[in-house]
């Protein structure tokens, strides 16, 4: 049993699931720019291992704490506070851009269910090969 | 267990939400020990795994509502860790009861326990009696992430974060998350209900 050491890895993991917590930014620019740990620590001027940590801050607060965030965050990670920035700007549209495709798909989703709840016959084409 | 003098820094300045790395700082201090302290409470072939999820869902959902957490009352180590195991206790039960429907639907021989799992489940449930069956409803889904949906609502599975997982909503808050999830579990509910209705004419 003692052999067992907890991973803070683990922990940032679930945080990705948490949009308070830097996690979900850094996941969403890593799938987009398809970069692994060891290139997103590059771009950010960073230790791999400072990612956990990061992952595990809070988001920056907007104007007017941005930039105070921003290098409280990069000076406890030791990374580039302009690239921090940069990624997290970009990752936010990212994030925007997706929860815009997201509401897209669930009204065409909800028009589309409405015509088919008009005409119950063709109910189960949706479905069925 | 009584609060250590870190504790009421670390929780007021949680609560005030003004420096984003304390999140971080807390997690180094505490995580390992509450994962160590919640090993020590279950059973050692308790998957680690789990137990660490356990503790992480806890955390992160103090740093989301420190509010719930009320510091005359407890130690944060024992906040943590009573809310950790109530977590853990309900996944190890979610474990057992699915691996339960999962023989009960290859041998459908009823034993008191079994019972009760088919007493517990929905309408739509009670009309899949077989792997077959299953496997042909499954078919029926040309959607290969509504037939995931499918197999996780035939599997019982009410934890959000699988079905998260596969609409990958992210970018949403967690209450639009819920939503989302919640209308394409009603949409393939819908469907299987009328496949059960189907096998009844």
């Amino acid at each position: 049993m003692n052999e067992y050491t907890p991973s803070l890895a683990r922990l940032a993991k679930l945080a990705r699931a948490r949009r308070e917590f830097l996690a979900s930014l850094l996941a969403v620019y890593q799938e987009q720019k398809k970069l692994d740990d060891q290139q997103l620590a590059e771009f950010l001027g960073c230790n791999v291992e400072a990612l956990t940590h990061l992952a595990l801050c809070q988001r920056p607060r907007p104007f007017p704490d941005f930039r105070h965030d921003i290098e409280r965050i990069a000076s406890h990670v030791q990374a580039n506070p302009l690239q921090l920035a940069k990624l997290i700007r970009t990752a936010e549209s990212l994030e925007d851009m997706r929860q815009e495709h997201s509401q897209a798909f669930l009204l065409a989703a909800r028009d589309h269910d409405t015509v088919l709840s008009n005409d119950g016959s063709d109910e189960e084409e949706t479905f069925h090969e | 267990m009584k609060a250590t003098p870190e504790e009421p820094q670390f929780h007021q300045l949680i609560l005030a939400r003004n420096d984003p790395i304390v999140w971080d700082q807390l997690a180094v201090w505490l995580y390992p020990i509450l994962v160590q302290d919640l090993r020590k409470r279950v059973y050692q072939e308790t998957d680690p795994v789990l137990v660490e999820e356990a503790v992480g869902e806890a955390f992160l959902n103090y740093c989301r509502n420190p509010e719930k957490y009320n510091p005359q009352l407890i130690s944060l180590r024992s906040f943590l860790l009573m809310e950790a195991e109530h977590d853990l206790k309900n996944a190890l039960a979610r474990e057992r009861r699915q691996t339960q429907f999962q023989i009960s639907l290859v041998s459908p021989s009823n034993t008191n326990e079994e019972q009760d799992i088919i007493d517990e489940s929905q309408d739509l449930e009670a009309h899949i009696q077989g792997k077959e069956l299953r496997e042909h409803i499954l078919s029926t889904f040309t959607n290969p992430v509504d037939r995931s949906i499918a197999e996780l609502i035939l599997d019982r599975v009410r934890s959000p974060e699988p079905y998260i997982n596969l609409l990958e909503p992210s970018g949403l808050s967690r209450s639009e998350q819920a939503k989302q999830v919640k209308r394409h579990k009603d949409r393939i509910k819908w469907h299987l209900r009328r496949i059960g209705e189907h096998f009844d004419e």
